[in-house]
């Protein structure tokens, strides 16, 4: 399976702005006059450079024909297989990673105020709707099992002071 | 020698000595396995617990906390896609792709018996041959680290099956993530964008668990398939058990990763990243089925596998020889070592000889523990990933906050996980290969501080790099294997690979 032209625009576009953002992060490093060896800013420098060239270079191997067909033989890499036939991506908004990554960080926001435990358990009940999945009897179980779990290795034996909210938990 | 070492054994044959092994080695692969705790931090969590025993009996509980975190990384590496440790971010190429293809049993049965038998040739190693190797470690200066470093990159862009390019593409995005923060030399803060929370660098840990965890979290809640990754796959199915001749040929694969862990974990600071990439590399160029590596070839798990766990008594010849840890976890080990008032030394094996043989034959027989133990772990870990790939996605992505969270001690460490995996689960669909920038981070400080450094040594002048004989040894295998790598994966990819064969059946022992 190969990454779709598109995709491999947009790639290559991430990329490169990346790069261009840590160039000029990479520019402001005061730059040592004295040192006879290789300054602070030398390898900032030429990672992001190495970026940009590479960049353009995904872009060029990738939206061309024939490289595609020599891609395709290739065979999948280990993260397509992950999205291999059989193991396909959701179009499902409810499953999507956009969905997701919003309730995490609304639970991740949330977290200072309400505590670890209440946070996480309004995020893993709300993804349990989205998801269908499992019935309540087993929601129950597995988020009981979890915090037993979290509590247990990381509050009692490890000693991780996970946030508390206003009801000491 | 042979006597003191015998009663190192006898030690170890008391009630509280057998249940500290047995109890060490848990918690050791449950520390080694957890993204967030790491064999370093479950050996500091232990540490405590010493204090109010015997010192033989503190350091065979620490001797067997070292051995099973060494083991525990490759786990989740094969389970989850998420190493527990750096070093087995590698393994991850081979054992996930065996996890997926329903041979998770197969892929961990590999793993253990790399690890048993690794253990205890580099313990042997250690054993028998502390004081000259540790005479090499101290030789090595910046250039030769220098030279390791290039080696190590050099492989990495080579690794797996997929693209180059895109395998170069992470590389560089690693050097790029590790060089955030301040520069260690002159202390100038370098892409920062002026937050000062980014001034201690990103933590390798919280990346670790953003990268492959979260991003795996995504990719599972987001699958269509409600079904596990993994078919009846136990670790006790016929399907899964070794066979002989398997078990003889990923054996001498061990072995390599063996030798090449022992060597390179002598060098502080080299140790097991480095090892397991380069044994990786290697068992790769000397298999016959190298168009299967990235595919779920069990050379790819056993050859790092033997390197990460060898690399534990390497990183332990500096540390007891010199008193110059190889590691994060041996430099715990010496911190145990240093409350019992036993200074590490070259005057160590004729000063503390008692002792020093116990944590010897504590290391060894902890090997055949962790092996024991961690079937035992290893049948619950598989179970977790039969059940609903959305529900395991969930628990991956809960766990993964609180393991970010752990590492940080504040919600930071949560939006650096959570970031990482938004990058990690873009990297996926992009099909740019996660593993190399873990690996790049660890060894891209190696690489500049010791590049300055050998620059500063020469007055500039780079020609220090070719008056040694060991760095130029060291760049040369560099070029060798990476043309080598380089014509390979043209000749594999010029063979096409439109039905990819399942590991069983390429093999032709």
């Amino acid at each position: 399976m190969s990454v779709p032209a598109k995709s491999v625009l947009v790639c290559s576009a991430t990329l490169f702005v990346v790069a261009l953002v840590y160039l000029y992060a990479a520019l402001q490093i005061p730059v040592e006059e004295a040192n006879p060896g290789i300054g602070p800013a030398a390898f900032p420098l030429g990672a992001a450079l190495a970026l940009m060239a590479l960049a353009t270079m995904l872009a060029v191997v990738g939206l061309r024909p024939r490289q595609r067909a020599d891609t395709q033989l290739a065979g999948p890499s280990i993260e397509e297989e992950d999205i291999a036939e059989g193991d396909e991506q959701s179009t499902d908004w409810k499953r999507s990673p956009v969905t997701v990554i919003a309730l995490t960080v609304t639970a991740v926001l949330i977290m200072p105020h309400v505590g670890f435990f209440v946070s996480t358990s309004i995020l893993m009940l709300v993804v349990f709707a989205l998801l269908g999945v499992p019935r309540w009897p087993a929601r129950i179980v597995i988020m009981a099992t979890f915090f037993l779990f979290t509590y247990g290795l990381f509050i009692n034996l490890l000693s991780v002071n996970l946030p508390t909210g206003p009801w000491g938990f | 020698m042979l006597e003191d070492l015998f009663d190192g054994f006898a030690s170890l044959l008391t009630a509280p000595a057998i249940l500290l092994l047995v109890l060490g080695a848990l918690w050791g692969i449950v520390g080694g396995a957890l993204p967030g705790i790491s064999t370093a931090a479950a050996l500091v969590l232990a540490l405590p617990l010493t204090f109010g025993m015997e010192p033989a009996l503190g350091l065979i509980l620490l001797a067997a906390v070292y051995t099973g975190g060494a083991y525990g990384g490759s786990i989740s590496a094969t389970l989850l896609n998420t190493p527990g440790t750096p070093e087995a971010a590698i393994m991850t190429y081979d054992g996930y792709a065996l996890t997926q293809k329903g041979q998770a049993g197969k892929a961990l049965w590999t793993t253990s018996m790399a690890a048993l038998l690794a253990g205890v040739v580099g313990t042997f190693v250690l054993i028998f041959a502390a004081a000259p190797l540790a005479d090499v470690a101290v030789s090595f200066g910046p250039p030769e680290y220098v030279a390791l470093a290039i080696l190590g990159l050099a492989s990495l862009a080579m690794l797996g099956g997929g693209s180059v390019l895109r395998a170069t593409i992470s590389v560089v995005l690693g050097v790029m993530i590790a060089l955030v923060g301040l520069d260690p030399l002159t202390g100038a803060a370098r892409i920062t964008f002026g937050n000062p929370l980014l001034l201690g660098g990103l933590d390798l840990i919280q990346v670790l668990i953003g990268l492959f965890a979260v991003s795996e979290a995504l990719l599972l809640i987001s699958s269509k398939s409600a079904s596990a990754h993994v078919h009846n796959a136990t670790l006790w199915a016929k399907s899964s058990l070794p066979r002989w001749r398997e078990t003889r040929r990923q054996s001498k694969f061990a072995l390599l990763g063996t030798g090449v862990g022992t060597v390179v974990g002598v060098l502080p600071g080299g140790g097991a990243t480095i090892a397991s990439i380069i044994s990786y590399n290697a068992a790769k160029q000397l298999s016959s089925f190298r168009e299967n590596f990235g595919k779920g070839q069990l050379e790819g798990l056993s050859a790092p596998e033997g390197a990460d766990k060898a690399s534990v008594g390497g990183a332990l010849i500096p540390a007891l020889a010199i008193g110059i840890p190889g590691s994060a976890s041996s430099a715990v080990l010496l911190g145990g070592l240093t409350l019992n008032n036993i200074q590490p030394g070259p005057q160590l094996m004729t000063n503390e000889s008692a002792l020093v043989n116990t944590v010897f034959a504590a290391l060894l027989v902890a090997n055949f523990v962790v092996f024991i133990v961690g079937l035992g772990v290893i049948t619950g870990f598989v179970r977790v990933t039969n059940v609903s790939k959305p529900i395991l996605g969930l628990l991956v992505l809960v766990l993964s906050l609180v393991g970010a969270y752990a590492t940080a001690t504040d919600i930071s460490g949560m939006w650096v996980a959570i970031a990482f995996g938004v990058i990690g689960y873009l990297m996926k669909i992009w099909d740019i290969p996660t593993a190399p920038v873990i690996l790049t981070i660890v060894l891209t400080p190696l690489l500049e501080i010791n590049l300055r450094r050998s620059l500063l040594m020469s007055g500039g002048d780079f020609g220090i790099f070719t008056d040694r004989f060991a760095t130029v040894f060291i760049l040369v295998l560099a070029v060798v294997i990476s043309a080598a790598s380089l014509v390979l994966n043209r000749r594999t990819q010029g063979k096409g690979s439109g039905a990819t064969p399942e590991p069983e059946a390429v093999h032709h022992p």
